[in-house]
C-alpha cells in the first residue's frame, strides 16, 4: 500500500526553491538591467542637481571666498529687510499660484471635455504662449496697462473714468503679468491628470442619484487633486524665484527676495550672502512641500486618477 | 585684404576723419592671431560702437574680435576659480573694477603698448588706472516732456522735484546709485560737495523725494518704453537712450546740468585666454581717429582719448557729454566711495525701497 508522501521533504519539494544561495540568474540579470538603464539620468541627476546644491550649501558657508568659513553669510541675512522681502515674496507666490489653479481648473475640464476642434486650437493657443519669451510677454502688458495703454484709452474713451487708471508699475500689475505668464504650466499639468479620470465613475456616480454638484466634489475633485497638487507647486516655485517680471511690472513697487540675491551677486559680489540667501529660499520651499505632503499627499501625483 | 562689412562700414565714416591714415597693416607689436572675446553691455548701439572702435582691427593685426554681455564681477570670479575665463576684455563699471581688483581677477594694463600708438599727451590722465583705461563715460540726465513743459524744463535737481512748478510723473533709476546722489543734490547739495556721502543725510533726503516718484526704473532698455508712451514726464534717465529717443522725434529735452556722470574701464581678466592680444585690442580701442568716428556715429558718450574731439562739428560737440560746455556743472561717480559703501547702502536702501 502506498502512501502519498505527506512528509516535510515531500511539501518541500513542491514549494518553490528558497532563497538560501542568493538571488537566482533571472534577478542578477533584472538587476543589473536596472542599474545599468538607471545609471544615465543617476548619473545625470548627480551632476546637474545633486552636486550645484552642495556647491551652493559649501558657498553659503564662505567656500571659495577668501575669508575661509563662517557663518557670515546667515548672520548677515539677519536683518528685517530680508524678511519683509521673503514675506512679499510668499505672498506674491501664493496668490499667483492660487488664481492660476482658479483659472485654470475650468479651463483645463473644458479642454479635456469639449468634444471639437475647439479643444485641439485651445491647447496650440496655450503652448504658443509658452514659446514666447518671458521679457516679450512683461513688455506686451505695459502696452495693455500702462497710462496710455488699451485698456485705460478704452475706459477714457467710453468715458467710463476720468482718470487713467494705475493697472501697472505697482502691485497689480505684478500680478496680472504673472498669472499670466504662469498660467499656461498649471493648464498643462491639469490635463493629463483630468484625462486619467475614468468617465465611468462619473456616469456610475450620476447613475446612482448623485447631483452634479456632489459627483464634482466627491469624484472629480479628488480624482484631478494630484494634477492640482503638481500644478500648484510647479507654479508656486517658478512664482516664488520670477525675477524680471516683478522687476519690470513692479515699477520698484514690488521688490522681490529674488532683486536682493541679483543685487548681492551682482553689485556687491558677495556670493557667500547670494548663497546663504538662495539656501534659505531653498529650505523655506522645501518645507512648504512637506506642509504640502502632510495636506494632500505628494505621492498622490504618481496616481492615475483612480485607476 | 578683404572688404568685409566692418571695413566698408569704416570706409563710409572716413569722410567725417580727415586725419585717418589710410588702411595699412598694423605695426608689428600689434600682429598675432587667433581670437579674442569683449564683454560688453549690450543694447542696439553697441555694434556700431564697437564697429567704430576697432572694426579695422582684425583686418590690421590678424586678430579676430567677437563680444559676449554683460560685465559680471562674480562670473568672472567664478570662471577664475574653476580656471576657464572666457572673456578676454572687459567693460567694468569703476566700482567693478575695484571690485575685480579686490579679488586679484585683473592683469595691469600695459601702457608700454599703448603709447606706442597713441601718444601720451592726447589721453585724459584721469582715466588712466593701473588695471583700467577709460572705455565709456556714460550720463544719467535729467529729461522733460516738452509737450508738457516747452523747452525750459527743470534744469536741476532742486527744480525737478519742484510738483507745483513741474506737475507730472516722475521716473529715477531704481538703484542707490545714482539715487542718493540725486537725492542729495535735490536737497540743495552742490553736485561737487556730494562726496563723501552723509549716508543718514541721503536716506532723509530720500524721504522727502521718495512719494513724488511714481515709478522706479530697473532695467536700461525701459526708457525707450516710457518715453514712446509718455508714461512720465519728468525722468533721471540714460542719456544715450533718451538721446536716440529724441532723434527719433519724441516730445523730450534734457539737460547736462547737474547731470551724473560714471566712468567705466577697459580691463583685462589676468587669467584671460589671451591676454597678450586683449592689451593689444585694448591699445588699438584708444586711437583718436577710432573714439573720434564713435562719436561721430553715437555722441552720447565720454571718452578716453581727449583729441577725438578735435576736429568734430560744432552740432556733435554741442551733443557729446564730454565738450567743455557740457561738463562744466556734472557730478562724477566716485567708484571708490561705492567701492567701500556699497554693501551698507545697498541692504538700506533695499530696506527703504521696500517701503515706498
Amino acid at each position: 500500500m502506498t502512501q502519498i508522501d505527506a512528509s516535510d521533504a515531500g511539501i518541500a519539494r513542491l514549494q518553490p526553491e528558497e532563497r538560501r544561495h542568493g538571488p537566482t540568474a533571472w534577478e542578477r540579470q533584472q538587476r543589473g538591467l536596472t542599474l545599468s538603464l538607471m545609471a544615465v539620468p543617476m548619473a545625470v541627476m548627480a551632476l546637474a542637481f545633486v552636486l550645484p546644491l552642495l556647491v551652493l550649501l559649501w558657498m553659503s558657508f564662505g567656500g571659495g571666498s577668501s575669508e575661509g568659513f563662517s557663518l557670515k553669510g546667515y548672520g548677515d541675512l539677519m536683518q528685517p529687510v530680508y524678511l519683509r522681502l521673503l514675506g512679499f515674496t510668499l505672498q506674491l507666490a501664493l496668490v499667483t499660484t492660487l488664481a492660476c489653479a482658479l483659472l485654470a481648473y475650468p479651463l483645463a475640464y473644458l479642454m479635456v471635455n469639449i468634444r471639437s476642434r475647439f479643444g485641439a486650437w485651445m491647447g496650440m493657443v496655450l503652448f504658443v504662449t509658452l514659446w514666447l519669451s518671458f521679457l516679450a510677454r512683461t513688455f506686451s502688458w505695459i502696452i495693455i496697462l500702462q497710462r496710455r495703454g488699451v485698456v485705460n484709452n478704452l475706459l477714457v474713451n467710453t468715458g467710463l473714468i476720468d482718470q487713467p487708471l494705475e493697472l501697472v508699475y505697482n502691485k497689480l500689475g505684478v500680478y496680472i503679468g504673472l498669472i499670466h505668464i504662469l498660467l499656461p504650466f498649471m493648464v498643462i499639468t491639469l490635463i493629463p491628470a483630468m484625462k486619467a479620470i475614468d468617465p465611468a465613475y462619473v456616469r456610475a456616480a450620476l447613475s446612482l442619484g448623485a447631483t452634479p454638484g456632489r459627483v464634482f466634489r466627491e469624484i472629480y475633485l479628488p480624482l484631478s487633486l494630484p494634477g492640482l497638487v503638481a500644478g500648484s507647486m510647479l507654479v508656486f516655485t517658478l512664482a516664488f524665484g520670477f525675477f524680471i517680471t516683478p522687476a519690470i511690472l513692479g515699477g520698484g513697487r514690488a521688490p522681490t527676495i529674488v532683486l536682493a540675491i541679483r543685487d548681492q551677486i551682482q553689485t556687491l559680489g558677495n556670493l557667500q550672502l547670494a548663497a546663504a540667501t538662495s539656501m534659505l529660499l531653498l529650505v523655506f520651499c522645501l518645507g512648504l512641500l512637506v506642509l504640502y505632503d502632510r495636506i494632500s499627499g505628494i505621492d498622490r501625483i504618481y496616481d492615475r486618477g483612480g485607476r | 585684404m578683404t572688404l568685409t562689412a566692418r571695413t566698408a562700414l569704416l570706409a563710409g565714416l572716413l569722410p567725417l576723419l580727415p586725419l585717418a591714415p589710410a588702411l595699412a597693416e598694423a605695426p608689428e607689436a600689434f600682429q598675432g592671431d587667433g581670437m579674442l572675446i569683449v564683454n560688453n553691455w549690450g543694447g542696439p548701439t553697441v555694434d556700431r560702437m564697437h564697429k567704430a572702435w576697432y572694426g579695422d582691427f582684425p583686418d590690421e593685426s590678424g586678430i579676430d574680435v567677437s563680444f559676449t554681455s554683460i560685465p559680471d564681477v562674480a562670473k568672472l570670479k567664478i570662471m577664475d576659480q574653476v580656471g576657464n575665463v572666457e572673456w578676454d576684455v572687459v567693460d567694468f563699471e569703476g566700482n567693478q573694477m575695484l571690485l575685480a581688483m579686490k579679488d586679484d581677477l585683473l592683469a595691469p594694463i600695459d601702457y608700454d603698448l599703448i603709447f606706442q600708438l597713441v601718444p601720451e599727451a592726447e589721453l585724459d590722465p584721469s582715466q588712466m588706472e593701473e588695471y583700467g583705461i577709460g572705455s565709456v563715460a556714460f550720463s544719467t540726465v535729467i529729461a522733460w516732456n516738452t509737450d508738457e513743459f516747452g523747452q525750459e524744463g527743470p534744469q536741476d535737481w532742486v527744480e525737478f522735484f519742484d510738483t507745483e512748478k513741474f506737475p507730472g510723473r516722475r521716473a529715477l533709476y531704481a538703484r542707490p546709485k545714482p539715487a542718493l546722489e540725486i537725492a542729495l543734490m535735490a536737497d540743495g547739495v552742490a553736485p561737487d560737495a556730494v562726496y563723501p556721502i552723509d549716508i543718514d543725510r541721503a536716506f532723509e533726503a530720500l524721504d522727502k523725494i521718495g512719494p513724488k516718484v511714481d515709478l522706479w526704473v530697473e532695467k536700461t532698455s525701459q526708457w525707450d518704453v516710457l518715453i514712446q508712451n509718455r508714461e512720465v514726464d519728468l525722468m533721471g534717465s540714460s542719456l544715450t537712450r533718451t538721446m536716440a529717443q529724441i532723434e527719433e522725434g519724441e516730445p523730450f529735452a534734457l539737460t547736462f546740468n547737474e547731470s551724473i556722470v560714471e566712468q567705466s574701464y577697459w580691463t583685462i581678466p589676468k587669467n584671460a585666454p589671451n591676454v597678450e592680444d586683449a592689451q593689444k585690442l585694448v591699445a588699438w580701442m584708444m586711437r583718436a581717429e577710432g573714439q573720434r568716428a564713435a562719436l561721430s556715429d553715437l555722441p552720447y558718450y565720454g571718452m578716453a582719448n581727449t583729441a577725438a574731439l578735435d576736429g568734430l562739428p560744432e552740432a556733435t560737440l554741442a551733443k557729446l557729454p564730454g565738450a567743455p560746455e557740457n561738463a562744466k556743472n556734472v557730478m562724477r561717480i566716485n567708484a571708490q566711495w561705492w567701492f567701500d559703501h556699497d554693501a551698507e547702502v545697498q541692504t538700506r536702501w533695499l530696506d527703504w525701497l521696500s517701503r515706498q
